[in-house]
């Protein structure tokens, strides 16, 4: 092995556990070893913690710093960065919350919100007018495919965590956290540079993961059908497809 | 490879999303901007949106952190192509990035780690930024890091060092004042000796920011005003190598705009008052 090479693998060890000694540095009269290789290690502990506040911050604030530096620092320690961007790094913060914490509305918590990061700068893309519709040769409903806008991201949440992160987010007071006796499904996406998250019913959550999953219109409208008579299936599939429309949730291609 | 032109930018200021409607509204007075690359290294969203509004009405450099030129694990190609893509997109007027390693056996520690200055290292080094430049089609700018520690094994100062790459790379300079001064504190070097060595003709811009003093030792922080001792070392960097463009560096505790924008005039007023001299 390289000199190069020994001595990067001696310091990485020493920057990702401190407790390990490093060979390669020189002692100094004015600095110990000690706490010029502090510097690095504490830069990284830091760095890394502070990425996951900017995309955790009612998280942050709902468990209180000291409880949400000490999960960090666990985080850091046993998911070392992979990414060149530290943007990406927080990836996994919920299903390591998933084995750390009990409490399962943390969890939900933390999805919630890496989904909004996700959102945040997901691809752009012109979404669907209804003008476009109004333009479609109607022969080519029954097989049509509509594309979600690159944005639209689908979660189901147990626990009221939407209007948890809310409150938090608009500094009013809290709700009672809450756990519902099924899931709600939610939808986020981005409109006008803006994220936007909803809940739905069953069967628009059930229409909108047929269409993400690539089913035709006519697919959609048959597997309504669970929910509606055949009268009113057309109807509501229209309806839904109106709504999808004027909140962006469509790509135009 | 495209021969980038030593062109004088004038005083810039780094992009932070903290500023981009104030910018976008008041069209500050400053000659240029400089991005951090990896901000903007994202599919979609508000950070390339306000990226193409600035661009449209100021020039841009580039300044990334994860090109990890010396690390012993090979050059990433995926990220190198996504800088490439953002460079056509942006179309800046140069491209640099730091001389350190950030990690090694697919681990980024996300931080600017020091290098032993020896030759292994300087061949290892321009090597691999002959490839970059090959890549990119054009050279860039490598800038020196703040370091903390020093390294038994090094054979040559670090202004030898950073010299003897850009040399034999034939890559450019992006001179960090405040780390130069920070890290001749930590190790108790000439800052005017480093200022002295460097080639002028490689070094196209110069970063200026404030640091933290710990006493014994300085950490570069990026967090504070610029003192009166870069200040000083800058007004000698100027004397030595004549006009070049400078920005302001600042990432953590931002201040408003006006604040940054009165410590760039004073970096002009440095700069010109040099010049007036030479």
């Amino acid at each position: 092995m390289s000199k190069l090479s020994l001595i990067q693998n001696d310091f990485q060890q020493c920057v990702l556990d401190s407790t390990h000694e490093i060979a390669h540095v020189m002692q100094t009269k004015k600095v110990s070893v000690e706490a010029r290789m502090g510097i690095y290690v504490n830069a990284y502990l830091s760095r890394l913690a502070e990425a996951l506040a900017v995309n955790y911050p009612v998280l942050k604030k709902q468990m209180g710093d000291e409880q949400f530096y000490d999960l960090c620092f666990s985080y850091v320690q046993q998911f070392p960065s992979e990414f060149r961007s530290i943007r990406w790094f927080g990836h996994q913060f919920p299903d390591f919350l998933k084995k750390e914490k009990e409490d399962f509305s943390i969890v939900e918590l933390a999805r919630f919100e890496w989904i909004l990061t996700e959102v945040f700068d997901a691809a752009d893309a012109d979404a669907m007018t209804m003008e476009d519709i109004a333009a479609m040769d109607p022969n080519v409903w029954a097989t049509m495919k509509f594309i979600p806008h690159p944005t639209v991201r689908r979660l189901n949440l147990k626990w009221n965590v939407a209007a948890l992160w809310r409150s938090v987010s608009e500094e009013t007071p809290c709700p009672v956290i809450e756990k519902s006796s099924k899931p709600i499904a939610w939808i986020f996406w981005r409109k006008d540079k803006v994220n936007q998250f909803s809940s739905m019913t069953e069967d628009e959550a059930w229409a909108i993961d047929a269409m993400m999953h690539g089913d035709t219109f006519a697919e959609i409208c048959e597997g309504l059908c669970e929910w509606f008579s055949e009268d009113e299936v057309a109807m509501r599939a229209a309806s839904l497809l109106k709504s999808w429309i004027a909140a962006g949730l469509i790509s135009r291609t | 490879m495209e021969n980038i032109k030593k062109k004088f930018l004038g005083f810039g200021l780094g992009l932070r999303h903290d500023h981009y409607e104030e910018i976008l509204e008041t069209k500050p007075a400053v000659d240029w901007f400089e991005i951090l690359t990896e901000n903007y290294l994202v599919p979609g969203g508000k950070p390339l949106y306000y990226l193409d509004q600035i661009r449209a009405q100021y020039p841009l450099v580039m300044h990334g952190v994860s090109l990890s030129i010396g690390s012993m694990d090979p050059l990433d190609k995926k990220y190198l192509s996504s800088v490439k893509e953002l460079m056509q997109r942006v179309e800046p007027k140069w491209i640099s990035d730091h001389l350190c390693w950030t990690g090694v056996h697919g681990k980024n520690t996300h931080d600017l780690l020091p290098l032993p200055y020896t030759e292994e290292a300087v061949a290892h080094i321009a090597n691999r930024l002959m490839q970059v430049q090959e890549f990119l089609g054009q050279r860039i700018l490598i800038e020196n890091v703040s370091s903390y520690v020093n390294f038994k094994d090094s054979e040559m100062t670090e202004w030898e060092f950073i010299t003897e790459i850009a040399t034999r790379a034939d890559c450019l300079i992006l001179l960090d004042v405040n780390n130069v001064y920070v890290s001749s504190v930590n190790h108790e070097f000439s800052a005017e000796d480093y200022i002295d060595y460097l080639p002028i003709e490689r070094v196209y811009q110069i970063h200026l920011a404030g640091h933290s003093d710990m006493g014994d030792y300085i950490i570069d922080t990026h967090d504070h005003a610029i003192v009166d001792s870069v200040w000083k070392l800058y007004e000698k960097t100027i004397q030595r190598m004549g006009m070049i463009s400078t920005m302001i560096e600042r990432d953590d505790h931002i201040p408003p705009l006006n604040e940054l924008l009165k410590e760039l005039n004073y970096a002009k007023k440095i700069a010109k008052n040099c010049a007036v001299l030479a």
